[in-house]
């Protein structure tokens, strides 16, 4: 039995991985709806009595609800899941059935059109129970419906579906449920109360389900409506020839269940958001934020900024003393954007400062979170740094590159310029990397310059690039500038070229002026 | 940890299958013969038409007070079970329900045939509901008493139920498709016959899997008590 439940589960994840459905049940909806104005037209309204007339417009304005639900769901793609699908096919098989009815009463008392009627019947009756079989598949899948118990109901319901075709398929031959006279006019057949055997069947499963799932009120309620309503319908209209409103009473209960997911869906978005809000707060707390930054210290003079792209991002900057003598620089880019990043910028943020304070070189500390990182990472996410330890004695800068864009540095005299030195693997890509070391130094009054890519590459409307060159002029124009008002001058021209274009990614920079040791 | 409550509630669980099997007994027999029955009233030999038939309503008043002291028994047993194991107030309430259902079909039967045939299909559901609940309890119950065996038993049960179940449910609708038809009385027997054996091994297999959960829980009680 196991056996057949897992076939049976993966024949219905199959439905979960069909991306063209939703557009699929969108087109199907208009289709009908639209045919359905079509045919009503041709036919027009003669002959008619005015109980099929109410059902007709009952079916075609609730097609176009079905058709404006599924075209919802077609708006948010990334929202999808094998959930929509279910309920996008449920939505779809619920404006099938009404075309059914509606076509049924189009060809009512029609005897050239009396095969019409059959068909339509026949497959109105399948309609009904493929429709309350997706209720039940969208009832387990929402309420997480995975225990043992539930399971077996899951078997039942499913294999009681295919008896309960079957004999709707019967009355292409023998009049079990129904009968079409002579005249074209449908009448019941004695044993039709074994067309609702099955609905009786899954109906009870799912309101058992309900009653003993832990779900929310709401949910239950929403879940009982889809009984409830149709019941109530049925009970009223039963017995009245001509009003056949269950599926349009099933589509009051579909929409609910649409109304109370969006409800849901925006809430969620709200928590979402709330959270990512923290977590930019966090963020900001992580990176170094008061300027100036050890303000006794008259060596140097620094500054960094980060602004992300999205709510958080992946870039960072850091800079803290190792003694009294050692200053660490740090910048840093991790690969995507979001939360991912940002977590993953946490942990490397704090793998490289811990590493740097026991006392190791630059291109030790690289090989050591290098190593580190990739033992953990199944995510294959990785992160380009530039660590630099400067002397505050004598401005000797030995520094380490994993990736990252060159730094730019000004020499007292002279203009900003890039300093290509050779660039080692990122960090996180590959276990067992050696990172070289590059030493400079910084006479008095040299200011360096370290960024992300997301200064160079920051995009205008024409899908250009900011470039090196843009960058260097402001730089040099802005040559004298204090760390804070270089760094503000660059933000300023980025902003400029970009104009309104968001922002792609993140902008991350830290400028430091190395005064020396006796200024 | 002790499972009393469960042991005792077990206890009466079994009663009730006892009283089930009994119920089965008197409800297929009447059933079987009712169609030969019915084709009697024809016959002119009236005392033995009435006798026949005085023998088949005591049959069935019989098979209905069984039913109930049956529906009491579950419904207690369960109820005293669920103290130890929460899925056997699952099988309590479906006890509870499925015999209301059960009990209103049988009644609207001849007002409202539609609605008895709703009612009875839920009630065949709601009682497939109350047994699985009681033999996924007891599959819980065992893993905590370390019984692999019963666990094993209890896949079986639950296999047994469905494929039971679908078929009983499968032959009702044969049933009420061919009762308009010449030869319905010979449907109504063979079919009815196939569903009171599958009845009957449904709940003499249950009762069975019952006793071996009650041995296991007093063996168990009997080991923590030594503890």
């Amino acid at each position: 039995m196991n056996d057949l439940v897992m076939k049976i589960n993966d024949k219905k994840d199959w439905l979960g991985r069909q991306v063209w459905i939703v557009p699929a049940c969108f087109g199907l909806s208009c289709l009908l709806t639209a045919l359905s104005v079509v045919l009503l037209a041709l036919r027009g309204f003669n002959g008619m009595e005015n109980v099929w007339m109410c059902s007709i417009g009952a079916d075609i304005f609730c097609m176009a609800i079905c058709a404006m639900l599924c075209f919802s769901a077609t708006l948010n793609s990334k929202a999808r899941n094998a959930d929509t699908h279910v309920f996008v096919t449920m939505l779809t098989t619920n404006a099938f059935a009404l075309f059914l009815d509606e076509i049924c009463w189009l060809v009512q008392g029609n005897p050239a059109l009396r095969v019409v009627n059959l068909v339509a019947n026949v497959l109105f009756y399948i309609m009904g129970s493929v429709l309350v079989y997706l209720f039940w598949e969208y009832i387990r899948r929402a309420l997480k419906l995975n225990d043992r118990p539930m399971r077996i109901a899951d078997l039942f319901v499913t294999v009681m579906l295919y008896p309960s075709l079957l004999l709707s398929l019967v009355n292409f031959v023998y009049p079990l449920y129904f009968e079409i006279d002579a005249g074209g006019v449908y009448r019941r057949a004695a044993q039709w109360d074994v067309s609702q055997v099955y609905l009786c069947i899954a109906l009870t499963v799912v309101i058992l389900a309900i009653a003993f799932a832990k779900a929310s009120k709401k949910d239950r309620f929403v879940a009982i409506s889809f009984v409830a309503i149709p019941l109530v319908n049925q009970a009223v209209t039963v017995n009245v020839f001509g009003l056949s409103t269950q599926y349009a009473a099933t589509t009051v209960s579909i929409v609910l269940i649409y109304g109370v997911l969006f409800a849901e869906r925006e809430k969620t978005l709200a928590s979402t958001e709330m959270e990512l809000g923290v977590a930019t707060k966090i963020q900001a707390d992580m990176l170094p934020g008061t300027f100036p930054f050890m303000p006794e210290r008259t060596e140097f003079d620094l500054y960094a900024s980060m602004t992300p792209a999205k709510e958080v991002g992946g870039d960072f900057y850091d800079f803290f003393p190792i003694d009294d003598d050692h200053l660490a620089l740090v910048i840093a880019d991790v690969s995507g954007k979001g939360i991912p990043a940002a977590l993953f910028m946490m942990a490397s943020k704090i793998l490289i400062k811990n590493t740097v304070m026991t006392g190791k070189s630059p291109g030790e500390v690289l090989s050591a979170v290098n190593r580190q990182i990739c033992e953990n990472n199944r995510e294959e996410m990785f992160v380009t740094v530039w660590l630099g330890i400067l002397d505050l004695r004598d401005g000797t800068l030995v520094t380490a590159n994993a990736g990252h864009e060159y730094p730019i540095l000004k020499t007292p005299d002279g203009d900003f310029e890039l300093l290509k030195a050779k660039h080692g693997f990122v960090v996180g890509g590959m276990p067992g990397m050696k990172y070289k070391e590059t030493e400079l130094h910084l006479a008095p009054g040299s200011k360096l310059f370290v960024y992300t890519d997301g200064v160079p590459e920051a995009e205008n409307e024409q899908e250009e690039q900011y470039g090196y060159e843009r960058f260097l002029n402001v730089l040099n124009k802005n040559r004298d500038a204090r760390p804070e008002m270089l760094l503000k001058a660059v933000s300023a021209d980025v902003g400029a070229f970009t104009q309104d274009q968001p922002q792609f990614d993140d902008l991350t920079m830290l400028c430091i002026h190395y005064r020396g040791k006796n200024n | 940890m002790h499972f009393s409550h469960a042991r005792k509630g077990v206890n009466k669980i079994i009663i009730a299958q006892v009283f089930a099997i009994l119920a089965t007994v008197l409800a297929s027999g009447v059933g079987l013969i009712l169609p030969v029955a019915e084709r009697l009233t024809d016959n002119k030999d009236v005392l033995n038409t009435l006798l026949f038939m005085i023998s088949v309503a005591m049959s069935g008043i019989t098979a209905t007070i069984v039913l109930v002291l049956m529906a009491v028994f579950s419904f207690f047993g369960y109820g005293q079970a669920a103290k130890d194991e929460a899925a056997f107030k699952k099988s309590m309430i479906c006890a509870l329900v499925g015999s209301t259902l059960t009990i209103s079909g049988f009644f609207v039967q001849i007002p409202n045939d539609l609605l008895s045939t709703l009612l009875t299909s839920a009630g065949t559901v709601v009682e497939m509901f109350m047994l699985v609940y009681a033999v996924s309890g007891v599959m819980n119950l065992a893993v905590h008493c370390g019984q692999r065996s019963v666990t094993d038993g209890g896949r079986f049960m639950l296999r047994l139920l469905v494929v039971t179940y679908l078929i009983t449910s499968v032959n009702t609708l044969i049933i009420r498709i061919f009762e308009l038809s010449e030869h319905a009385w010979i449907v109504s027997i063979v079919i009815g016959a196939i569903n009171s054996v599958l009845e009957l091994l449904r709940y003499a297999f249950y009762l069975r899997y019952l006793r071996q959960c009650a041995a296991m829980l007093a063996a168990y009680d009997g080991e923590a008590e030594d503890e």
